[in-house]
């Protein structure tokens, strides 16, 4: 599959307004927050429910599968590998566009400038610190996106159904919800944290292979 | 063949919308398929287009299975279809720019050349054009994919007589310059009579009649009978489409298959060849009464 330009931006037009929504809430949040980050669901509810949100409304605007416009699309000529793989692409376009200022925000020091110009104790003791964050922030997405992609694509087979495809979403949200939470990812030693990202990494890329395999038989209701 | 089905069916829940359709169509034919709606017409059309499965049976299109789609047919098919459309907010261009990003084949100077033959700006929103400019549009770009295959689901809805007339025209040109085939649906049985090669009639998911436009004009009649007809009565030949009273008479449509001759039947007072229109009603219209005559179960 070679990227096709043409075909991105009209994908990405789906997800323009949650992106636009998303980037400057993304912003303010790096920038205003007074405490340090955490990882966990405790210590980083707010990032959490961000990332699931923009998940799931990528996941849904990409995905509607009854809308006049989803099946308007599928039937432009496009092989289905191309229409997967450029679902992809605008979903990891959408996260970027969200992602990257707030990541830079805290790369380039403006986050503990403006905390440290606020009086924030914690600054710029936490500055330094904080940089490993945003690549969290990414694998949140990196481990809910898939898993989500997986569900809808699994709702719109043929004889599955949208019990089967919801269950799913909700089943792997919780599980991968509690195993971050249980394991406490950066107090484990540094075999047993690689450990665990390469298991929620072959778990992301199984899901990422098994849907775009599912797509093949994806039924357009619209 | 560029299309093939084999006992095509579809079902949603308990109802069977597609019911063990069997057809072939040879490249370069227009197939018309006519039907009250909610007859399957369109169901059809996304099942030879792959974007819903079969519940059974099987069709191929330009030799490759329907479903799941094939990559090597992707953009060998252009298709209009009524359940699908462009978000309100895409400009003309945008549709334009989507196409040929999918096909090289597309000729983009001859949509705009269509789109301009309408006076639409390529920069006008979707939401501004009215229904009949909206189907222009589609049909303009699926006529510029220097497609194999055609699939318009109600392609002239909405258009006005003289774009209606343009747009069937165009068509027609193109199956006869460049062997495109064509699936089309439509209500409009006088434009089927005048562009279609062949055309099926479909109720309730299945086909009542597949013809060739010019076997109908001459293997149909209606027949004005002094009394009802019974299927038994009939010649092996002969099939009887469906019947009713007016008046003191009957009226019976049949269908003459094979060189048979022009036998008179018993009671006839009188015949005449009759339109796809005709045929149409007598077919639609009279379907679950003929099932009675002839002891079918009337298909639901």
């Amino acid at each position: 599959m070679s990227l096709n330009w043409r075909l991105l931006r009209w994908q990405s037009r789906d997800v323009r307004l949650i992106t636009l929504v998303g980037l400057p809430v993304a912003l303010i949040y790096t920038l205003c927050t007074s405490e340090p980050f955490g990882l966990n669901v405790e210590t980083a509810g707010w990032v959490w429910l961000f990332v699931l949100i923009h998940s799931v409304l990528i996941t849904w605007r990409l995905g509607r599968t009854r809308n006049r416009t989803f099946g308007f699309l599928y039937t432009q000529g496009y092989t289905r590998n191309a229409l997967w793989g450029h679902t992809m692409l605008a979903s990891a376009a959408s996260v970027l566009a969200v992602w990257l200022p707030s990541a830079f925000v805290i790369w380039l020091g403006l986050r503990s400038s403006y905390q440290d110009m606020l009086g924030n104790c914690w600054f710029p003791l936490m500055g330094p610190t904080e940089w490993s964050y945003p690549f969290w922030w990414l694998l949140l997405y990196a481990m809910l996106l898939p898993a989500l992609h997986y569900a809808w694509i699994r709702y719109a087979q043929p004889t599955w159904g949208l019990l089967s495809g919801a269950l799913l979403a909700v089943g792997l949200v919780v599980a991968i919800m509690s195993i971050w939470n249980s394991v406490r990812v950066l107090e484990l030693p540094e075999v047993a944290r690689w450990l665990i990202l390469g298991g929620l990494a072959t778990t992301s890329i199984s899901l990422l292979i098994g849907g775009w395999r599912l797509h093949g038989r994806l039924e357009v209701m619209s | 063949m560029a299309i093939q089905t084999r006992s095509l069916s579809r079902e949603f829940g308990t109802v069977r919308a597609v019911d063990r359709i069997s057809f072939a169509l040879a490249p370069g034919q227009v197939l018309a398929l006519v039907g009250p709606n909610g007859a399957g017409k369109t169901t059809l059309l996304k099942l030879l287009l792959g974007l819903i499965a079969p519940t059974e049976g099987e069709a191929t299109v330009l030799g490759e299975p329907c479903f799941p789609p094939a990559a090597a047919t992707a953009a060998r098919i252009a298709s209009v279809l009524d359940t699908c459309e462009p978000p309100r907010a895409a400009r003309i261009r945008d549709l334009l720019d989507l196409k040929a990003g999918a096909t090289s084949g597309f000729d983009r100077q001859r949509a705009t050349a269509l789109m301009q033959q309408r006076q639409l700006d390529v920069k006008t929103t979707w939401h501004a054009l009215s229904k009949g400019q909206q189907r222009w549009v589609l049909g303009a770009v699926a006529l510029a994919s220097n497609a194999d295959l055609l699939v318009m689901d109600e392609p002239a809805d909405g258009l006005d007589p003289s774009a209606r007339r343009q747009l069937y025209g165009l068509i027609r040109e193109e199956v006869n310059q460049w062997d495109t085939t064509v699936v089309i649906t439509s209500h409009i049985l006088t434009d089927v009579e005048r562009m279609a090669d062949e055309v099926a009639i479909i109720k309730h998911g299945h086909v009542l009649l597949h013809a060739s436009i010019e076997d109908l004009r001459e293997q149909i009649r209606e027949v004005e009978l002094s009394e009802r007809l019974s299927p038994d009565e009939l010649p092996k030949d002969i099939e009887l489409l469906g019947q009713k009273t007016v008046g003191d008479t009957q009226l019976a449509w049949i269908r003459r298959h094979g060189g048979s001759t022009e036998e008179t039947l018993p009671g006839e007072l009188r015949r005449r060849t009759v339109s796809l229109e005709e045929v149409y009603l007598a077919l639609t219209e009279h379907q679950d009464k003929r099932a009675e005559i002839l002891g079918e179960t009337p298909c639901r």
